[in-house]
């Protein structure tokens, strides 16, 4: 939303001339302004009415899809009312277990000391390294990876490739690909060297299909997407495993983790009726449209 | 009657408009400032997680862009619209500012894609990355130049026929008809449509973030990635939250006064030379 608000204000910007300058830079920017200021109040402070009400809090990586699940579920029980916020993982395990909040959003498989609680996996997650279609490299391990994104390795041949730099592409500040990305290689990001930052996985998927010697990495829904229909990009095998929608979902590939509802037993009606709504096909599009994996 | 209380109104609105939004940036701004030392914002990096802040790099990478595009279309701009106006055959000239005219009018993004598909692989595979300051200063150069070229020529336009006449009947040369006639005439008009350009370019967003390479830190050559303030928000504003989120906020301001100032400064410069 504010992103496109602020595009908005670019073609607006460049569509006025002269004299009306200043008036619809300040028009632009109100419509921005008003946008975020609705994003960031207005729904909280908004009373629920309605006779079921479910607080939702936890992860960021799930938070944007959960408010999808949220809207489509008042849009089919009308008078209810569910309120996402993020805050990270263990904020949505401390939230339900204080009863801040009727579910948590975990982004990570659950361990053996939470199993106090209820868990109830909704999606999962990967990650696919990708390169150019016509890089002859096919394959690469944890601790290539490593050096090539610490800066340790820059150079295709050294991983069998062509005398050609590697263009490092790495994902902007709090996405959530860059934050499994982060955590899977044990890496923080201020030592990444790269060359290219992209927000989208789309992006990443246009870069990386126009300059030859790029490497990125994007959702493996996205990747095994773009490989099989634009076919400018491919994705590499990571120790061996091909980064596929089946391996995902069969937990061989390692990049991978598993996206949990939580809450605490017994379940309330409302918890009880967004759970299942999860599973529905409706669900399963919008989980897909955020490039996770259903499972 | 009505028409007038129409203009008076849609002027308040317009200025109330814009302090309102100055007034929420810096209200969503104060988080960070009164929390993080003014030094911090200067220093460092890049790396809201732990806590660095440094906006510089984005400041200079942007400015550089839109100076590199300055330096590029400035010349070509002024030349170009004297091609048109004074030496270009009417009908060759007529029909080149059609093509203009179909080009100012495409969307930046397209520029953009352009830049990712075309102009940033054939850097990479000159000077690698591709990805780079020169990449958003040429695409950058490339979505100004169509209008530029019109309004400049639009200036020339203005030049009054009679001064032009009377200059041909002391048989100026053309070289002395446009150093003493002409420039003079246009120079002002001509700084003042500079001046918005260079907002226009400091402002655009998508079509830099595609080229740009968005990396947080100083560039040493043209080769080198930078991110600008505008691509810096919209990389990272849709998951940002708390202080990482504030300071965006802060680069929205940062991005908002020499927007302002410069418009002013256009603004001023050109009333104050047409008074004399």
């Amino acid at each position: 939303m504010i992103k496109f608000s602020i595009e908005l204000c670019s073609r607006f910007k460049k569509s006025s001339a002269g004299s009306s300058i200043f008036g619809s830079l300040g028009v632009c920017f109100a419509v921005s302004g008003g946008l975020v200021l609705f994003n960031s109040s207005g729904f909280a402070k908004e009373q629920a009415k309605g006779t079921m009400k479910l607080a939702l809090s936890g992860s960021s990586t799930i938070a944007p899809l959960a408010s999808d699940l949220a809207k489509a579920f008042e849009k089919k029980f009308p008078g209810s009312r569910l309120d996402v916020q993020s805050g990270g993982s263990s904020k949505g395990l401390s939230d339900v277990r204080s009863k801040l909040s009727d579910i948590g959003m975990v982004s990570r498989d659950l361990t053996e000391k939470e199993s106090d609680l209820r868990g109830t996996p909704i999606a999962y997650d990967g990650i696919a390294m990708i390169a150019h279609k016509d890089n002859p490299v096919a394959e690469l391990n944890d601790k290539q990876i490593v050096s090539i994104y610490t800066g340790k390795i820059t150079n295709w041949k050294e991983l069998g490739g062509a005398d050609h730099p590697i263009t490092v592409v790495n994902k902007a500040e709090g996405r959530s690909t860059l934050e499994l990305f982060l955590q899977f290689f044990s890496l923080k990001n201020v030592d990444i060297k790269a060359q290219m930052i992209v927000g989208e996985n789309e992006q990443a998927i246009k870069f990386v299909g126009g300059s030859k010697w790029a490497l990125g990495y994007v959702s493996v829904g996205t990747a095994e997407y773009a490989s099989k229909v634009s076919k400018t990009i491919k994705t590499l095998r990571l120790n061996g495993i091909d980064a596929t929608l089946v391996n995902v979902k069969n937990k061989t590939y390692p990049l991978r983790r598993t996206l949990n509802f939580v809450n605490l037993e017994p379940s309330s009606e409302g918890t009880k009726s967004f759970l299942s709504f999860v599973k529905d096909s409706e669900a399963k599009k919008l989980i897909e449209d955020h490039y996770f994996v259903p499972l | 009657m009505y028409f007038r209380f129409y203009k008076a109104v849609s002027a308040v609105l317009a200025i109330l408009v814009l302090l309102v939004v100055l007034f929420l940036l810096s209200a969503d701004s104060y988080k960070v400032l009164s929390s993080i030392p003014l030094s911090k914002f200067v220093t460092g990096r890049w790396s809201p997680s732990s806590g660095e802040y440094n906006l510089l790099p984005m400041a200079v990478g942007g400015l550089a862009a839109s100076m590199g595009a300055l330096l590029i279309v400035s010349p070509l701009s002024v030349f170009g619209a004297m091609a048109l106006q004074l030496f270009a055959p009417r009908s060759l000239a007529s029909a080149v500012r059609k093509i203009f005219e179909l080009m100012s009018g495409i969307p930046s993004v397209i520029f953009g894609l352009w830049g990712l598909g075309v102009l940033v692989p054939l850097i990479g595979e000159w000077t690698p990355p591709g990805a780079s300051l020169l990449a958003a200063i040429l695409v950058l150069s490339l979505m100004v130049l169509p209008s530029t070229i019109l309004l400049v020529s639009q200036a020339l336009n203005e030049v009054p026929k009679d001064q032009m006449a009377a200059s041909f009947a002391l048989s100026l040369s053309l070289a002395s008809q446009i150093r003493a006639v002409i420039f003079p005439f246009v120079f002002t008009r001509v700084v003042s449509v500079l001046c918005l350009q260079f907002a226009r370019t400091l402002g655009e967003t998508m079509a830099v973030v595609m080229v740009a390479g968005n990396i947080p830190s100083w560039p040493t050559s043209i080769f080198d990635p930078i991110r600008t303030l505008t691509g810096h928000i919209a990389l990272e504003m849709p998951y940002a939250e708390g202080l990482h989120r504030s300071s965006l906020m802060l680069s929205g301001l940062l991005l908002c006064l020499p927007s302002l100032i410069l418009f002013y400064l256009a603004r001023s410069y050109l009333e104050s030379r047409r008074s004399l």
